[in-house]
Formats: C-alpha cells, sequence, structure tokens
C-alpha cells in the first residue's frame, strides 16, 4: 500500500482520484489544489507517490513537479492532465515523472500508473 | 469587415465548435452543434442565455488577446456534472459544489479541445492560462476591446443551451483569412457565405502526397526518451512484407519497394476501394495544407491586436 498525495484544482478531480487511489488499496495522505500547496504538502508529507494536475492556478504542475523532484530526485510522480495537454507528456517526463495519465481516464489507469510508480 | 475574415472566423469557429462537441459527446451526453454564427459588434454574444447559468472562459497567453467560453443553464451544467458521475441531482435548481467542480472539469476539457483545434487551424501551438468558473446570476458581457472578432456556436446538450463562445484575436483572424484568401477553393458549409465555392475541373491538378510506410513500432514514452545515436527499434514488418501506401495520410493501397537506380521506388500492388476518395483528398489539400502553408507565410507581417 502507498502512500499517496493528491494535487488538482478541480474538488471534482481530487474525489475522483482519491476515490481511485482508495480504490486501489492505498492510502490517500492529503490533498492539495494548486502548486505551491502542492509542494508545501509533499515537503511535509513525504508521500510514497503524488498525482498532479498539470492546469492548475498559482504555479502549474509542471513547475511543482520540478521543485518536488528538486527536492527529492527519487519522488514517484503521476501526472495527470486534460485533453489536448499530451505535448506535456515528454516534458513532464524528462523533468522526472514516473507516469502520465490523460484525463477523463478509467480507473484501472490511475490504479495502474499508482502501481507501477511503487514498482 | 471583409468577408475573408468573416469567413476566418467561421472557419475556426466550426473546428471548435466540433471539438468541443467530440468531448461532450464522449461523456455520453447528446449534443447537437448549429451554426457558427458572427455577434455584431456591441452585442452580447451570451445575450441568450439562460439564467442562472454557469460560466467557464480560459484566455490566451502569451501576448495573445482573446479566449474561448463555455457558458449553459445550471440545468445544462447538471447535466453535464452528471454525465462525469459528479452523482448530483439532475432536478436541482442550484449546483452544488461537487457538481460545479465536475462542470468546470468537463469545462476544461471542452476548451483544452478547443485550444488543441485552434492550434491545429493556425498551425501553430495556442497557450492559455486555467479556465476559471463562475456561476451566473446575470448574463455577463464578455466582451474585450482587444478583440473584437466574436463568434459563437449554439450548441444543444440534452435539450438544453450551451454557448461556446470565441473571442478571436486580430492576428489569428489575419493568419486564417490570408490563407483562405490564398486558397481559391475554400468551402464553407453556409450557404449564406460568398466564399469561393469549388470548381471540380481544378481538384484533379491538386497535388497529393503519396507515403509509402515501411513498418511502425510502439515505443513507452520512457523508451523514446531512452533512445540514444546507434539504438535499433525493430519495426512491425518482414522484410519481404508488401508496403503500406497512404494518400495524404488516408490508406490508399500496398505495393513493393524496388531500386530504380539509386533511388527507392513503390511496385504498386493493391489500390483499395476509393470511391471519390481521390477527391475528397485533394479538397482537404487544398483546404488544410495550402492554408496552413500561406499562414506561416503571413506571420512575418501579422501585427498582434492592430485590429
Amino acid at each position: 500500500m502507498a502512500r499517496v498525495l493528491v494535487v488538482d484544482d478541480a474538488l471534482f478531480m481530487r474525489k475522483v482520484v482519491s476515490d481511485a487511489v482508495a480504490a486501489g488499496g492505498h492510502e490517500v495522505v492529503g490533498e492539495a489544489a494548486n502548486g505551491l500547496e502542492a509542494v508545501d504538502r509533499f515537503k511535509e508529507l513525504r508521500p510514497d507517490v503524488t498525482t498532479l494536475d498539470i492546469t492548475m492556478p498559482e504555479k502549474d504542475g509542471l513547475t511543482a513537479l520540478r521543485e518536488i523532484i528538486a527536492l527529492d530526485p527519487g519522488a514517484r510522480v503521476v501526472m495527470c492532465s486534460a485533453l489536448g495537454q499530451e505535448s506535456k507528456v515528454l516534458e513532464a517526463m524528462k523533468a522526472g515523472a514516473k507516469y502520465f495519465v490523460v484525463k477523463p481516464f478509467e480507473e484501472s489507469r490511475l490504479i495502474a500508473a499508482v502501481n507501477k510508480a511503487i514498482g | 469587415m471583409s468577408s475573408s475574415y468573416a469567413e476566418a472566423q467561421l472557419h475556426l469557429a466550426q473546428a471548435t465548435s466540433r471539438a468541443v462537441a467530440d468531448v461532450l459527446t464522449g461523456l455520453g451526453v447528446t449534443v447537437e452543434v448549429g451554426k457558427p454564427a458572427l455577434a455584431p459588434r456591441g452585442s452580447n454574444p451570451l445575450e441568450i442565455l439562460p439564467m442562472p447559468g454557469v460560466m467557464s472562459k480560459v484566455a490566451y497567453i502569451g501576448g495573445v488577446a482573446g479566449g474561448n467560453v463555455i457558458a449553459t443553464s445550471v440545468a445544462g451544467a447538471n447535466v453535464i456534472a452528471a454525465a462525469m458521475g459528479a452523482g448530483n441531482d439532475l432536478a436541482a435548481t442550484e449546483l452544488s459544489d461537487i457538481a460545479q467542480s465536475a462542470f468546470s472539469e468537463a469545462a476544461n476539457q471542452m476548451l483544452a479541445s478547443a485550444s488543441a483545434a485552434t492550434a491545429a487551424v493556425l498551425g501553430r501551438g495556442v497557450e492559455v492560462d486555467p479556465p476559471e468558473t463562475t456561476v451566473l446570476e446575470s448574463i455577463p458581457d464578455v466582451n474585450d476591446v482587444a478583440t473584437p472578432h466574436v463568434t459563437r456556436v449554439s450548441l444543444t446538450v440534452a435539450g438544453e443551451t450551451c454557448l461556446f463562445v470565441q473571442l478571436v484575436p486580430q492576428s489569428f483572424v489575419m493568419r486564417v483569412s490570408a490563407a483562405l484568401e490564398e486558397s481559391e477553393t475554400f468551402v464553407f458549409d453556409d450557404d449564406d457565405l460568398d466564399g469561393p465555392m469549388l470548381d471540380s475541373g481544378w481538384v484533379h491538378e491538386t497535388p497529393l502526397r503519396l507515403d509509402a510506410e515501411l513498418g511502425s513500432a510502439r515505443l513507452t514514452a520512457d523508451e523514446v526518451l531512452g533512445l540514444r545515436d546507434g539504438a535499433v527499434v525493430v519495426l512491425d514488418r518482414a522484410v519481404d512484407d508488401p508496403v503500406e501506401l497512404y494518400v495524404n495520410g488516408t490508406p490508399y493501397g500496398a505495393g513493393r519497394l524496388l531500386l530504380d537506380g539509386d533511388e527507392w521506388a513503390v511496385m504498386i500492388e493493391e489500390i483499395l476501394p476509393q470511391g471519390d476518395q481521390l477527391e475528397s483528398e485533394a479538397n482537404e489539400t487544398v483546404n488544410d495544407d495550402r492554408v496552413l502553408d500561406s499562414v506561416e507565410e503571413s506571420i512575418e507581417v501579422d501585427t498582434e491586436g492592430s485590429g
């Protein structure tokens, strides 16, 4: 079981991702609604896996990803993004993300990504 | 406004509204897409929106004015939220927090898809701010003095009115307009427009691109990132398999690779049933490739916000 931090600016998506993470047998240890909160919560919680939305206010997901990787080069981050942002895949992977899930996604795909991240 | 500017806006509105409708259809919602319309200067493109309503909008970034708006009634937002799986009450006359968030997420996907369609029409990337979603008690004024070009498409979503409004920057209009003027064959499926229409005679002179595909491979992003000089990627074809032929990206037949002197050649072995495919490809070529080529040429004289 992994301790997971869920980051998304949308309350609905945090619920969707948290439900999927729990259904996969993992524990949601915290949530964040923007990139700034994400980095703070990561420092505080040191989760096994972080799911990270890309388009968020305050600080976007790619910037937060780079800061999280700078804090912990071994951080396991699963990026979640909307349709039309597939071009961000390589940018995120180069920055250190482990997996990428495009919304809308099946619950099983997100669970599989979290499972692979903790490998 | 010149008719070419009008055609350019409507061309863009048609492509992007289809992208928005595709997202809704993907959610399992019934959607009817109306014809794009230009909003007269000084009018409010949301004036027909039933109240109370909900609106999500994104603004272009990177020094580009304008943006896109999705707006619907509360009833329409509840339909979309339910399709997203919010578990909300369809009969509710207000939006719950979770329903508003679910609608916002759906709007995010629609607006992202619209931005991707815009980028495809322009032939360049388009970046937008994160969307803002607002519950409306009265019709807002979304007009922006920096973007005098406004289009509106009415979508009927499970019987509810949903409006897709584009605040189109002058630079976008100039790019698409210049491209369409360069193409003498642009066809817009709106009888009200006086655009140049298709003359079937020239179609047969239209250059098409034929590609021969040796094979392909599917790699993960990790594997692609790990490729280095000298790496070998095995393709999914044996050396004696036929190569597949594509005309402007559409499957057209198969053949065998030959050497013609120092150059590769293909001996055709099979032509797929095409019907009017070739003529269709010719139309696509003019409506897309030439358009985008001339768009690129027009960039140098494009002045942001000059209109």
